[in-house]
């Protein structure tokens, strides 16, 4: 009795601690020094199929940030860099004043997700976006 | 001193009986909420059959010249304000944000404001697009009916803006949307439409359709306390006709909510709605675009004495397109007979016999057309264009997802029999992708780059299709934020870039124009308050979607009446 009823207990910590600590583990999101998947063309097809599904709603299909879901930014002249960009995917950025905002993507996609999108935004690029 | 007492009682009396005449204070009756809009706007759309159409002619085609600003009231949007605020009793009401403000019709200055704050893990698939958009309140009796995003049904005072009650209906079937990053199914429903106030019930349209595609349903709500008195499905369930028009299983995600404040008849008892587009949007798992899905992309009738649905007429179908049939399906009485006119996404005003459903004539409205060639006579698409290949090249597409005319409310004037659009030529390069899974919510599978053209704004015949004027704003692409029409034969309207525009509802000729700056994306509306008449547009948001740079404008938001 007693033990069913402290394994029901361990059992309900554990879920509560599975509801807390979303799907991935926090390393998962390092961010690499370069991207892995930059000029891979199989990533660069998957990150296109990701980027046209949960991007282009706000960025547009041509990532000239003519969504038909709000105003995100044009991707294509992007000036982050490399690292800044997976950052802001990551983690979103709020607009001063408005509701709309750029969502975060951290425990949504996979950083292999995240990196192959990167890798498709990147061969969009117009001649003064910054990839470096 | 009793004497005088009991004197000055007769006398208060008698004043607000005769304030009450002036002004219609007090409850708003049936019999108020049955008219055309006059003195009082009572409905987004002014009446039941959605007409946008006003009595007042203190303002009219002669003197419009004139006018001015009586006033400007900010209410600190952010986010497009898409709603047409009702007026009754001296006081304006508007939602913007998931609040609810009453401003003074003297002056816009605030009387009161209501705040709901959304749940903490309220987010998901394209939620924060819809966040903090309304496209109207209903007044009846003692309450304005406002309806969060979150799919709460407020009851509020109108004097005082105190809640009788709030109503939840998350366990009646409709879950709000959650973050993905802390749900593990986070489909749910936004309300961004608003309530319909119908004698006996609020008409609630319940819409998860670009949320992740939960089935679309009209509620009627008791208006005393929000119980649900029925539910109205817009995908046929089974034994009702079209239920095989979907493949087995997908009705439980194929969207078609009610999409937009819909209209009613009190003769035929029966709420009219289109609805939204088919989900997902790439149509592989509904049928690939062979099988019909009813109830998507549709007009829908419902019986509101019991919930059960009259006809459904699908305009789309298959709809492969993301072109769900937006706008308010007007009523209109045509040669006596009893008729739903839609212009809607198509390029295509649709006229149905309101009783049955019968499709009676489709009459193109845009130049731009290429999706179909036409409608044959039982109102089914004649050779639409071939499907995008999975992963393959997009396709040009006109009108594009936005449509010949969006959600931005049309209007028409008895007097003129002219109904006016806020229309656009536009296009997409549309194609197919695999449909992504994030959290148990299935993405669009589908993606869209623009190919616009300019908003035109326009009238035409309601009878025979014939457009009669339109002013196109050159170099300019998107819509109007609505329209309004009035006894006095003007037609007003704001341009996405912010023209303030009253034109001779008769020949178009532009009668007064003011630049004010910012994006409108709600129709105007009019009312007499103090014996003169007055007409608002509120102004708000991010011009187009996505898409500031041609109009060269910033978000704004600020409400502005004009009088003369
Ligand atoms: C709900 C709409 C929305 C979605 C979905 C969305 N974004 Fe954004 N994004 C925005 C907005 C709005 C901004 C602009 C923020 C600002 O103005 O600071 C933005 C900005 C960005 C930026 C910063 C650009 C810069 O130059 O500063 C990047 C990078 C970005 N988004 C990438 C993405 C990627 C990749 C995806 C898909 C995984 C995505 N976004 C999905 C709305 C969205």
């Amino acid at each position: 009795m007693q033990i069913t009823k402290w394994l029901l207990a361990m059992f309900c910590a554990a879920g509560l601690w599975m509801a807390l600590v979303p799907a991935g583990m926090a390393e998962e999101y390092e961010v690499p020094e370069a991207n892995p998947y930059s000029g891979d063309k199989k990533a660069i097809r998957s990150g296109r199929s990701w980027y046209r599904n949960v991007c282009s709603p706000c960025h547009g299909g041509r990532a000239d940030g003519q969504g038909e879901r709000g105003t995100g930014a044009d991707l294509r002249k992007q000036k982050l860099g490399y690292k800044g960009f997976v950052e802001v995917v990551l983690d979103g950025r709020k607009v001063q004043g408005r509701i709309q905002f750029m969502p975060g993507w951290r425990n949504v996609l996979s950083m292999k997700d995240i990196l192959e999108i990167t890798a498709y935004v990147e061969t969009l690029a117009l001649p003064e976006a910054n990839w470096e | 001193m009793q004497q005088l007492k009991l004197k000055g009682v007769i006398a208060a009396m008698a004043l607000a009986g005769f304030a009450g005449l002036a002004q219609a204070g007090g409850p708003v009756t049936d019999k108020m909420l049955s008219m055309d809009a006059g003195d009082e706007w009572l409905h987004a759309n002014g009446n039941w059959a959605g007409h946008r159409y006003s009595t007042l002619n203190q303002i009219n085609a002669r003197n419009a010249k004139k006018l001015n600003v009586a006033w400007m009231k900010s209410i600190g949007a952010k986010t497009d304000t898409m709603a047409t605020p009702l007026y009754h009793d001296g006081l304006l009401f508007i939602p913007q944000d998931n609040k609810v403000f009453a401003l003074s019709a003297d002056d816009g200055s605030i009387v009161w404001k209501y705040e709901h704050t959304l749940p903490e893990d309220w987010g998901g698939y394209n939620v924060p697009f819809f966040t903090g958009k309304h496209r109207g309140v209903a007044i009846s009796g003692m309450y304005v009916f406002f309806l969060s995003n979150d799919n709460k049904l407020h009851a509020l005072d109108y004097k005082t803006g105190k809640a009788a009650f709030v109503k939840d209906y998350q366990d009646q079937g409709f879950p709000y949307p959650k973050d993905f990053s802390q749900a593990g199914d986070s489909n749910g429903y936004v309300s961004t439409v608003g309530p319909l106030a119908i004698p006996g019930a609020i008409l609630l349209p319940m819409n998860a359709t670009d949320t992740g595609g939960l089935p679309g349903y009209v509620v009627a709500a008791n208006p005393s306390n929000g119980d649900v008195m029925w539910k109205a499905n817009m995908i046929p369930g089974p034994g009702e006709e079209g239920y095989d028009t979907w493949p087995e299983g997908s009705h439980e995600y194929g969207g078609a909510g009610p999409w937009i404040v819909g209209s009613y008849d009190p003769d035929l008892k029966m709420y009219f709605t289109g609805t939204a587009n088919a989900y997902e949007w790439n149509p592989k798992n509904r049928g690939g675009g062979e099988m019909d899905n009813v109830g998507a992309a549709s007009i829908v009738a419902v019986n509101t004495g019991d919930g059960s649905v009259a006809w459904r007429y699908v305009g789309v179908p298959g709809d492969p397109w993301d072109y769900d049939l937006p706008q308010t399906p007007l009523v209109i009485d045509i040669d006596g007979k009893k008729t739903i006119v839609q212009p809607n996404k198509t390029g295509y005003i649709h006229h149905l016999d309101a009783k049955t459903g019968k499709f009676l004539k489709a009459d193109k409205f845009i130049d731009q057309v290429n999706w179909i060639k036409g409608y044959d006579k039982n109102g089914r698409p004649i050779d639409m264009i071939p499907l995008p290949e999975e992963g393959g090249d997009p396709v040009l597409v006109q009108p594009g997802l936005l449509g010949g005319v969006n959600m931005y409310p049309s209007a028409y004037n008895p007097k003129t029999g002219l109904v006016y659009l806020p229309a656009a030529e536009s296009g997409m390069m549309y194609g197919f992708e695999e449909i992504k899974i994030i959290s148990n919510v299935r993405h669009f599978g589908a993606y869209q780059e623009f190919e616009w053209g300019p908003e035109v704004d326009k009238a035409v015949n309601v009878k025979t299709g014939e457009e009669v004027w339109r002013d196109t704003q050159e170099g300019e692409p998107g819509y109007a934020g609505g329209m309004l029409t009035t006894a006095g034969n003007i037609t007003v309207y704001t341009t996405q870039a912010g023209k303030f525009t009253v034109a001779d509802a008769k020949s178009g000729k532009i009668l007064y124009r003011l630049n004010m700056g910012g994006a409108a994306k709600s129709g105007p509306m009019t009312y007499k308050h103090k014996g003169k008449q007055y007409i608002v547009q509120a102004l708000g948001g991010v011009a187009q979607f996505g898409r500031d740079e041609p109009l060269k404008n910033e978000f704004a938001s600020v409400i502005v009446a004009f009088t003369r």
